[in-house]
């Protein structure tokens, strides 16, 4: 698609989305319609009071549960109480509000022991009550408090025994697997550990270091030269009004939906693999996620194509640069983003990059507790130059829907489908998922999937199982 | 989505530059290394109980194709199955065009390396 060409299409769809008459709330994929109809994970004030404007945070945005405003990782402390009094199976926190009862038959829940019809039985009703509940955090992970009380910030009492807005915490992902495909390779994945530092209010540093699992083995995760590394390593003034904010350090750019599923051909065919080094640049990133329009846009530099990075010198990028944004509107029923991006280096450094998205979610669960389903999609056309100079032009689309069956229970199936090459013959394939996410116990994920692969050779054409054991917190 | 995929041509036809004429063998072996080794790789500290694939020609086990002379016995098997898309196995990612043509001409040219000058 021509630069021009896709600038209009850009427009276009900004202005239908702006027009397009809505219902109040926003959010997808499962988890975040999930956390967004559970109005006591976000609210910033008790008894429901509508904050002002510039300060909500119905709109789904990644902020609301996660420290990266791109989302993923490290959780802020909405997002630590959602992962311990809803989505689990077992709960360890009370959850003070109704959403849909579905609990696993046998599976009690502590939420259980608060009438529904008296919500809001724990914690302060305002902030003159929340200075009372300061002695009341009991948080393994979470130190520090802020002295002044302020409503746009989670205070002492609001999430049961969580360290509402702590100056330093830490944080851990970890992530073991089993490849069930003619035969079994058990590996880890991915080691997280991850760093934030909170000394004022606006003000954030974010540090995770990770090592990159090897699928051949314990020790060749550690053997490897490039493991550990700084996953991310940024600093950010965030917390504004329109939860507006600039980041500044190592990220991977902001395009699309950020899928957990790292082998996603929408992130992969793009370098925007999650688990990898090189997926990471150094760079500058600013957004605002209002209600309910969002945009993030970003500036960096980054390493060639064929190198990792370094894994502590955030500074070594100097083979190219590139730059992306990511705009929508995202409401709790329904949401429409569009993203584009450009890298530009040295031909036989990688060469240069176009790329251009559309993305959308519908979620029927915002419209009955009945139909607790979200779905997602995205589609991405890209070119990106051979060694020769040409220009290979590129699809890949995925689409996936959810179903909680019960709290924890997340039933999925999704498809995934790429031509990374649109001249040349053969090459495209696609990728079908079944499977369920079972989050146990608050920070202990089961992730199995039956995974069925089809290419245009027959004989090529196969199926796994993949299970995921995912520890975090 | 057959539909949306498009192209009458091999990458070879389509642009013959796309990778270099005589490709080296630490460009096969950096693919062989991301794609196959993670599997088929000599028991070491970890595959000493047997978890892991080894990879065997009939039956005689040879190295892993993490060693020159693995890669290059084995060539001609491995291109075979690169190219009709039967490994990786399962649903892992198969080779893209510019991969599976690198281990081509390495092979169509001698296939040189360290161990076959």
């Amino acid at each position: 698609m021509q630069p021009l060409k896709r600038v209009l299409l850009l427009l276009v769809l900004i202005s239908a989305a702006a027009f397009v008459h809505h219902r109040v709330a926003l959010a997808v994929p499962q988890y975040s319609a999930q956390a967004g109809r559970t109005c006591d994970n976000c609210h910033i004030m008790p008894d429901w009071d509508m904050p002002k404007l510039a300060h909500r945070k119905r709109n789904m945005s990644c902020q609301a549960c996660h420290v990266d405003p791109a989302g993923g990782g490290m959780r802020t402390t909405a997002g630590r109480y959602y992962g311990r009094s809803t989505l689990p199976m077992i709960a360890t926190s009370p959850r003070p509000q109704d959403d849909w009862d579905h609990n696993f038959p046998g599976i009690g829940r502590r939420d259980k022991a608060t009438p529904y019809e008296t919500y809001m039985p724990i914690g302060p009703r305002n902030l003159e009550q929340a200075a009372a509940y300061t002695d009341s955090i009991n948080d393994k992970w979470a130190w520090g408090t802020h002295r002044k009380l302020i409503p746009t910030a989670p205070f002492p009492g609001r999430y049961f025994g969580l360290n509402p807005d702590p100056k330093l915490r830490f944080g851990g992902d970890f992530r073991a697997a089993a490849l069930f495909a003619g035969s079994t390779n058990v590996f880890p994945m991915q080691l997280d550990v991850s760093t934030v530092v909170h000394p004022v209010h606006h003000v954030t540093a974010l540090m995770v270091v990770g090592a990159r699992g090897q699928s051949s083995g314990y020790s060749d995760t550690f053997d490897d030269s490039h493991t550990p590394y700084f996953r991310d390593l940024f600093a950010m003034s965030s917390e504004w009004p329109y939860q507006s904010y600039v980041k500044a350090g190592r990220f991977m750019p902001n395009f699309g939906l950020r899928l957990d599923d790292h082998t996603n051909r929408t992130r992969r065919e793009f370098e925007l693999d999650n688990s990898i080094p090189e997926s990471r640049v150094l760079g500058v990133e600013a957004g605002a996620v209002a209600a309910f329009p969002f945009v993030h846009a970003s500036y960096f530099k980054m390493k060639s194509k064929f190198e990792e990075p370094d894994p502590w010198d955030i500074f070594d990028v100097d083979d190219g640069w590139g730059a992306s944004l990511n705009l929508g509107w995202r409401s709790f029923a329904w949401s429409f983003g569009a993203s584009s991006m450009v890298r530009r280096r040295p031909l036989d450094q990688g060469g240069d990059t176009d790329t251009f998205g559309i993305y959308g979610s519908f979620n029927p669960w915002y419209f009955s507790t009945g139909i607790p389903v979200s779905l997602q999609g995205e589609i991405d056309f890209g070119s990106a130059q051979r060694a020769s100079g040409l220009d290979a032009d590129k699809i890949a689309m995925y689409g996936e829907i959810d179903y909680a069956a019960w709290n924890g229970v997340n039933l999925l199936f999704a498809y995934d489908w790429a031509d990374p090459d649109r001249d040349v013959i053969d090459d495209e394939s696609g990728r079908a998922q079944v499977g369920a996410q079972i989050t146990v116990y608050p920070g202990v994920t089961i992730d199995s999937r039956v995974r069925y692969l089809h290419v245009t050779t027959p004989d090529g054409n196969d199926a796994d199982l993949f299970v995921q054991l995912h520890v975090w917190f | 989505m057959a539909g949306c995929a498009s192209g009458d041509n091999t990458l070879d036809a389509v642009d013959p530059e796309a990778v270099a004429a005589n490709p080296t063998y630490n460009q096969v072996f950096a693919i062989i290394q991301n794609r196959c080794v993670l599997c088929h790789e000599s028991d070491d500290e970890d595959g000493g109980d047997g978890d892991y694939l080894r990879v065997t020609t009939g039956a005689e086990d040879v190295p892993g194709l993490e060693t020159c002379a693995s890669i290059v016995a084995l060539r001609e098997d491995i291109l075979e199955r690169v190219e009709d898309n039967t490994m990786p196995p399962g649903a892992l990612p198969r080779l893209n065009s510019e991969e599976k043509l690198i281990i081509r001409r390495w092979i169509e040219n001698g296939a040189p390396a360290p161990c076959n000058p």
